[in-house]
């Protein structure tokens, strides 16, 4: 039998065709692996069998693809969390709308993933079932909120995940794990069935090791749905066909998102800059709104947003009472209820809606000159465990270079372009105009052809073995 | 990455805490109240940098995309409609095909 080890979805499905592995034995596979490293990364929450996925349909883009996925979509008969003890029975009796397109074309599901609660988080610290570790240190965050589905790939656990990115929750752990992750537009998929964070902000998404990966999940997940009023009626590009062509961009790197990270995440963007030009690519500097209100509208509007959506969690439905709600789920709804309340509206929530349109206008101004933008995903690369308790707000902090792109609503990808001095990898934003999933997929192909991530992929393969 | 504000004690008082707690319908201990209290101040501290920025001629426009009259048909059979037993199935408490709910009257 060929090595199944470090292949991507799209090679695997490759070997289901010819036949040289059952569906069954290939999950097996991944059953195996996390029976193996589970007890190191802690990737899961709840882990689905061979029988679960019995009914699966045995034709389609995915036909016996395991794919992990995070525990905020909801899967029929599959216990779903969101790791938050108030949904810690919760057994769904309907399937999200990105889960349900994924089933249609055969996928079968390894798990639900471990996540910050409600996916309030960027290290997975605030989840009620424990932390995630990362595969390049053990002793490290995952980063979050999609901390599971990030690790799990990183250590070959699923050869690739869903998440869901309100303000950095796919890119942010990406870029820590050394994996690629896509936060899609807003809209761009569905986010009927996904416990509802920032409504406004919420975008369910790929992650894997090949962009070929991403760009097969995205396309069977994107697309209109008439459960979710927010999805974009544009029809879904061919994104696998479209990152086949070279093309070449005009690309823009802007000084106020290199100057926040670390000298170190500094020299790998500008290394790789240096690559992207001798592409062919044409580089230009430009100039863009501070991060730093961008932080202040999130922070407003994604507060009053996860006020109102748990509100609705009070215990005679579906859920357990409001009591056992962790502690940044109460932080977060009580800076909404603030927000939103008489005398402090104007002032906060009215103000952050404007200023989300200066943002908004701030990236169209920019993208009159160029095609995509790059800047470094994280400030920083993985920070040791316990660090949490040192930033007040340590999500914001962390999220600070994701969150303009979640409040302007386009799409933005994280890609590996290298090791920083203590061997952990670093991840680099690529971010477009709404509806240009296909030019971030066809730049980071380019960059995979051409320099195979600066060897992440394979050393993070290599690490797992 | 450091706080923006040192004088953040005077951001959010003790009773604007359990208010809003109670807003949320949650219960506080007073090391949460107190803790809250700090937490919150610090964060508000921090958006106040907002006031920074005109906005004089912006309006505040609630959503962000370019769709109109998007509405469900009235009516419109749903496959995905639950049944009864399937409404319930997760429900703590249930009683003839309905929902327990806690009392919220006093007699």
């Amino acid at each position: 039998m060929a090595e199944i080890y470090g292949k991507g979805i799209v090679a695997l499905k490759q070997m289901l065709d010819n036949k040289e592995i059952s569906p069954t034995e290939l999950f097996q596979y991944f059953e195996k692996r996390a029976d193996e490293h589970e007890g190191k990364i802690h990737s899961y929450i709840t882990r689905a069998s061979v029988d679960y996925n019995a009914d699966r349909p045995t034709e389609g883009k995915l036909a016996g693809i395991p794919i992990a996925v995070k525990d905020i979509f909801c899967t029929k008969d599959l216990r779903t969390t969101a790791a938050s003890k108030v949904l810690d029975e919760f057994i769904p009796k309907y399937e999200s709308t990105a889960t349900a397109r994924l089933i249609a074309e055969g996928a079968w599901f390894t798990g639900k993933t471990n996540m910050d609660a409600w996916a309030h988080g960027a290290s997975s610290e605030t989840s009620a079932y424990g932390l995630t570790y990362n595969p390049w240190d053990l002793d490290r965050y995952p980063g979050g909120s999609s901390s599971g589905s990030a690790s799990v790939v990183s250590a070959y656990v699923a050869p690739a995940s869903i998440g869901t990115d309100t303000g950095g929750s796919i890119r942010h752990p990406a870029s820590w794990c050394g994996i690629l992750g896509l936060k899609p537009t807003h809209g761009r998929v569905s986010r009927y069935g996904v416990a509802a964070m920032g409504s406004s902000l919420d975008s369910p998404g790929p992650m894997g090791l090949y962009t070929e990966d991403l760009a097969l999940l995205l396309e069977v997940m994107a697309g209109k749905d008439e459960y979710d009023a927010t999805t974009s009626p544009s029809p879904v590009p061919n994104y696998t066909a479209d990152m086949q062509t070279k093309r070449t961009f005009t690309l823009g790197i802007a000084k106020e998102y290199i100057d926040d990270a670390t000298p170190d995440i500094q020299k790998r963007i500008m290394e790789t800059v240096e690559i992207l030009k001798k592409m062919g690519h044409t580089i230009k500097e430009v100039s863009l709104l501070d991060p730093k209100y961008a932080i202040s509208a999130y922070t407003i509007i994604n507060r009053a947003e996860v006020s109102s959506n748990l509100a609705r969690l009070h215990g005679v439905r579906y859920s357990n009472p409001r009591n056992m709600f962790g502690e940044e789920a109460k932080r977060r709804s009580m800076l909404g209820a603030y927000a939103l309340s008489h005398g402090y509206y104007d002032e906060y929530y009215k103000k952050a809606q404007k200023v989300r349109q200066l943002i908004k206008q701030s990236f169209a101004d920019t993208f009159q000159s160029i095609d995509l933008i790059l800047a470094p995903t994280a400030p920083v690369t993985a920070l040791e465990v316990g660090s949490f308790e040192k930033y007040p707000f340590f999500g914001e902090m962390m999220d600070r270079l994701n969150e303009p792109a979640s409040v302007a609503g386009i799409p933005a990808m994280s890609v590996p372009i290298g090791l920083d001095g203590d061997n952990l990898p670093v991840g680099m934003q690529i971010i477009g105009p709404a509806l240009h999933e296909s030019d971030l997929l066809n730049l980071s192909y380019q960059l995979e052809q051409e320099t195979d991530f600066f060897g992440v992929i394979k050393q993070g393969l290599e690490n797992w073995k | 990455m450091k706080k923006q504000a040192d004088n953040h004690m005077n951001s959010i008082t003790t009773e604007e805490v359990l208010r809003l707690a109670s807003m949320i319908r949650i219960e506080l201990s007073d090391d949460e109240v107190e803790k809250l209290r700090e937490q919150l101040g610090e964060t508000i501290d921090y958006i106040r940098n907002l006031s920074e920025l005109d906005t004089s001629n912006v309006e505040a426009e609630m959503t962000k995309t370019e769709l109109k009259n998007i509405s469900f048909r009235d009516g419109a059979p749903s496959p995905r409609t639950f049944s009864q037993e399937d409404a319930l199935a997760n429900a703590h408490k249930t009683k003839d095909g309905f929902f327990v709910v806690p009392k919220i009257l006093d007699k």
